[in-house]
């Protein structure tokens, strides 16, 4: 199966759809929840300052 | 009699704001365990074996609990771990890029849109706004003409009007294709899930 460029969304389909590696797949997608978690968190903290 | 009247009014009146709390509280927790069950169900996946995963019945709580996945996905030694950095870093880098080229025109673009005055200014305003009413899930029936290995994204009549997949996304170019066919090693487990959805996709295309 040709596969040049690896994604994290990709890569967590094909880890757990096309190797039936839920365990795996299912790390990754954690991981990335995780990740966008933290993002938003600073996110939201930055933009939504209490005025003074 | 009045004050018999009065204190039932009351009562009947309390019990309906206690009524109304308590749905609304349910309400809120079903909302959350909608909300989040999928992510529990994701940690719970991700912290098991996978014997344990395809076991039947299905073992809720993995019992211990195993931490090998994470650690293979940040060992590049391993070669799910080599891939799952890789990726990791084109993510990243493709998301940035992104982020920071719609800044940038974005930026400019609002500034000359609020501040300036020019011809068929609102037609364009317009037809920005018209794209983001497509929903998201549209851009599947192009990625499955890709997926298919088609040259053109859109049904057009007419070789000369049709719209061509650019560079490496093109069909001719052997390099590039989506991790395919989905499900096809389920297909023989029993497991139709994948295929279900294909199927559904292939429809809308």
């Amino acid at each position: 199966m040709a596969y040049t460029i690896p994604v994290l969304a990709i890569e967590t389909f094909r880890q757990a759809f096309v190797f039936g590696l839920f365990g795996k797949g299912s790390a990754i997608a954690f991981l990335i929840s995780l990740f966008i978690l933290l993002i938003a968190f600073v996110y939201i903290r930055i933009i939504y300052v209490e005025e003074e | 009699m009045t004050v018999t009247m009065t204190s039932n009014a009351r009562r009947r009146k309390s019990m309906r704001k206690i009524l109304s709390r308590v749905i609304l509280y349910a309400l809120v927790v079903l909302i959350m365990v909608w909300t989040l069950a999928p992510f529990v169900w994701l940690c719970i996946t991700s912290i098991s074996t996978q014997a344990k995963l395809n076991r039947i019945p299905i073992q809720w709580l993995p019992d211990p609990p195993t931490f090998e996945h994470y650690a293979a996905m940040f060992d590049p030694a391993n070669p799910t771990g080599a891939l799952f950095l890789a990726a990791l870093r084109n993510s990243l880098v493709i998301a940035g890029t992104t982020t920071i080229l719609c800044l940038l025109f974005g930026v400019l673009a609002a500034y000359a849109l609020a501040r300036f005055v020019f011809p068929a200014k609102n037609v364009l305003i317009m037809g920005m706004l018209a794209t983001r009413l497509l929903p998201t899930i549209r851009l599947h029936v192009a990625l499955l003409r890709v997926h298919r290995g088609e040259r053109s994204i859109l049904p057009v009549a007419g070789r000369s009007r049709r719209w061509r997949l650019p560079g490496r996304f093109a069909a001719g170019d052997p390099g590039f294709h989506l991790p395919a066919p989905a499900g096809e090693r389920f297909d023989g487990r029993g497991c139709q899930g994948v295929g279900l959805v294909k199927g559904e996709v292939e429809k809308i295309a």
